[in-house]
């Protein structure tokens, strides 16, 4: 109590230096959580971008699919299969998908497509595709001889709503597929890839095409809670073990998950050299402080304050400020991120093109998980305290009559 | 459980008036570093007290080696100083007054010699208990800057007191006790700002009498004071030497401080030159 007094009365004498070192451990968990929140919700953005909105966040496939994606390897979901899936108390829908390669023919010109199949309902819950439609409209009841095509396919195939267009390729087993079919509309992804590729149709229309009646590529699964993925595909492997492979994103995507972790590595770096600007700033503001009052610990010491006491007391001063100063940090980090997340920052111009480059949507939404502001809070707390170690220490073993000369 | 022990003190605590309890809270267990109970202390017979030496020192020579040239700023000193005197240490400036004092005053060591201080040769202590030795066997007045610029007259008093572990009631009424005595009753709730350069050096007389020391070391004590000042500080002292039989060691360049002395140790160059009681 008596030192924890001199400590809080210490705090209150110099208040400009008390003020500029509490504000420095503000800026550094403000910057340190902002700049981690924008990351965060970046990487939440690639994930959602991508996963969220394309593949889902697990998929089902025949056994072998995911290393030889041909119709061969595709599986036939009967309802119990779907049953079974729904049963996980997180899912929230299942998406079945139905793709394949072809050659796309428009009266002049021909391209390479990507055919998919999908579930005109079903598909809403993932990629919803009628909220993307650029020109024309989503298929609707009686459009089984339709295809929505991407925005960028349909100028190199040099076609209009309404034409029609020849597929060419191989069903099942080998099978010898094509078609003609009236382009109904066209549709745009952020990914640039699928707007040069895709030619979309009902789900039937692709397998009759393909000849792979009844048979899907993918299940594709939507869960309510995305943190819920690893116990859900585990549990799913279990009860599909012997026909079905169930895969996770990451282990589907694993060049997404290594670009978030490089991001995030480069990411730390920065903060890294932020950390080591505050903490150098604390030390000189503390080094300051305990030079300022050299004469008076000569004194106390003289007198027979225990050097202990001495630490003790300067320490409570350091924590005191470090505990304002992260708790004020988190406090005014919050309702900038929180702006951002509300608000994200919609780009345009050339950092959208790099975006839309990586197939992502050219918008940055900050992130609130809590863990991005405390960890950083505790970090710059311990930051202080460490740095503030050494002037600690060195008050503690002043020499009476020396720190007493100067 | 560390509040166990002093569940007396708790009591103590609770029944004092709220003022005292944030002036004077002190708690012995929660000191770190102090030793509860002072130093044993060999108690000579109450009938030798009058003859009895507080400082003894034999042979005492201090050298300084800072700019490669050794500095020799005691060159064997032996002086014996008894309870109850009232010695003045002169000499030019470099002499090594306040090297000596120093020394006897726990805060630096000799380079050879001895210096036993209220039976105790410092040489064989600690740091941590030569600290715990200064906190309760020796009174401190400094040049200026005596006190603690946060805490008022009368913390600064009982915060020695404290730092012994004593009980709160017993902090403030003695601090309040010592203020009176030498004249700042009125004084107490003061910082040390917005105190007079003579009131100042009167607390810290108050507070080198908290800790109910052997003795009292003071170097230059009076260097910053106006003469009125000087005078006051020095009334003071004195009778504090005379009804409470306070042994007073200090050192002055002033004429008037020396004229009131009654002993006079003069040093020249490191060594005593001449030894005059009065
Ligand atoms: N820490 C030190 N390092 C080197 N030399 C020192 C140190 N302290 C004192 N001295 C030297 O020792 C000698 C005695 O110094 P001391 O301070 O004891 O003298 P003093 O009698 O108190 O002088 P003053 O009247 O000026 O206060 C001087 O020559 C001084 O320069
Ligand atoms: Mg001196």
């Amino acid at each position: 109590m008596l030192y924890f007094n001199l400590a809080w009365r210490n705090i209150w004498r110099n208040k400009r230096r008390t003020i500029i070192t509490i504000l420095s451990i503000v800026v550094a968990v403000f910057l340190a959580s902002v700049m981690r929140s924008m990351q965060e919700g970046q990487y939440t953005d690639m994930i959602e971008n991508t996963v969220g909105t394309f593949s889902g966040y697990i998929q089902i496939h025949a056994d072998d699919y995911w290393d030889d994606k041909t119709l061969d390897n595709t599986l036939v979901a009967t309802d119990s299969v779907y049953s079974k899936i729904q049963a996980e108390e997180s899912v929230r829908a299942v998406v079945p998908r139905l793709e394949s390669f072809a050659l796309a023919a428009g009266q002049n010109q021909s391209r390479p497509a990507m055919v998919m199949g999908v579930d005109i309902e079903a598909e809403r819950n993932l990629s919803d595709p009628e909220k993307r439609i650029q020109s024309g409209s989503y298929f609707g009841k009686n459009d089984e001889r339709s295809v929505i095509i991407g925005t960028e396919l349909m100028q190199r195939l040099d076609v209009q709503l309404g034409d029609s267009l020849v597929l060419i390729g191989q069903g099942f087993r080998g099978m010898s597929a094509t078609g003609l079919y009236e382009v109904k509309g066209t549709i745009a992804f952020p990914n640039p890839q699928l707007n040069r590729n895709l030619v979309m149709m009902p789900i039937e229309t692709a397998q009759y095409f393909l000849a792979a009646e009844d048979r899907l590529t993918a299940l594709s699964i939507i869960l309510d809670d995305t943190e819920q993925v690893d116990r859900t595909v585990s549990n799913l492997q279990s009860k599909f073990s012997d026909d079905y492979e169930v895969m996770s994103w990451e282990t589907m995507m694993p060049e997404l998950t290594q670009t978030i972790e490089a991001d995030r590595g480069s990411g730390l770096i920065m903060i890294f050299i932020l950390y080591i600007v505050v903490g150098f700033g604390i030390l000189g503001t503390v080094l300051m402080m305990i030079t300022e009052r050299t004469y008076e610990f000569g004194v106390m010491i003289s007198v027979g304050t225990p050097r202990l006491a001495i630490t003790l007391m300067l320490g409570i001063e350091i924590l005191l400020m470090a505990l304002v100063g992260t708790a004020a940090g988190i406090v005014v980090s919050i309702p900038i991120a929180w702006y951002f997340n509300v608000n994200p920052i919609q780009f345009s111009g050339d950092i959208a093109a790099v975006y839309q480059s990586y197939g992502l949507e050219a918008v940055l939404q900050f992130s609130m998980e809590p863990v991005v502001f405390y960890s950083q809070a505790i970090t710059v707390f311990i930051i202080t305290l460490v740095f503030s170690l050494l002037p600690l220490i060195k008050a503690s073993r002043l020499n009476p009559v020396e720190a007493m000369r100067s | 459980m560390r509040y166990a022990h002093r569940a007396e003190s708790n009591y103590e605590y609770s029944n004092s008036t709220k003022e005292s309890s944030d002036e004077c809270y002190a708690a012995e267990s929660m000191i770190p570093g102090v030793n509860t109970h002072p130093m044993t202390q060999i108690e000579p017979e109450t009938s030798n007290l009058k003859k009895m030496s507080i400082i003894t020192t034999t042979g005492l020579t201090k050298v300084y080696n800072a700019d490669q040239v050794p500095v020799h700023a005691l060159r064997g000193v032996d002086l014996t100083i008894d309870k109850g005197e009232f010695t003045s240490i002169v000499g030019p400036s470099g002499s090594g007054k306040t090297t000596l004092l120093n020394i006897i005053g726990g805060l630096d060591e000799p380079t050879e010699g001895k210096a036993l201080i209220d039976n105790t040769d410092l040489t064989t202590l600690s740091d941590r208990k030569l600290i715990n030795f200064r906190l309760h066997h020796i009174g401190f007045v400094f040049q200026a800057y005596n006190l603690i610029p946060v805490l008022t007259a009368l913390e600064n008093v009982s915060f020695i007191m404290q730092m012994q572990g004593r009980s709160s009631r017993e902090c403030r009424e003695k601090s309040i006790d010592l203020l009176k005595e030498v004249g700042l009753e009125d004084k107490i709730n003061k910082r040390p700002s917005e105190l007079s350069g003579g009131q100042q050096q009167r607390v810290a007389v108050a507070r080198a009498l908290a800790s109910k020391p052997a003795f009292v070391l003071a170097d230059e004590p009076t260097a910053n004071l106006d003469s009125v000042s000087t005078a006051e500080l020095l009334d003071m002292m004195l009778e504090l030497n005379e009804r409470e039989e306070m042994t007073f060691v200090f050192s002055t360049h002033d004429q008037r401080v020396i004229d009131r002395a009654r002993r006079v140790v003069t040093l020249v160059d490191g060594k005593i030159d001449t030894d005059e009681k009065r």
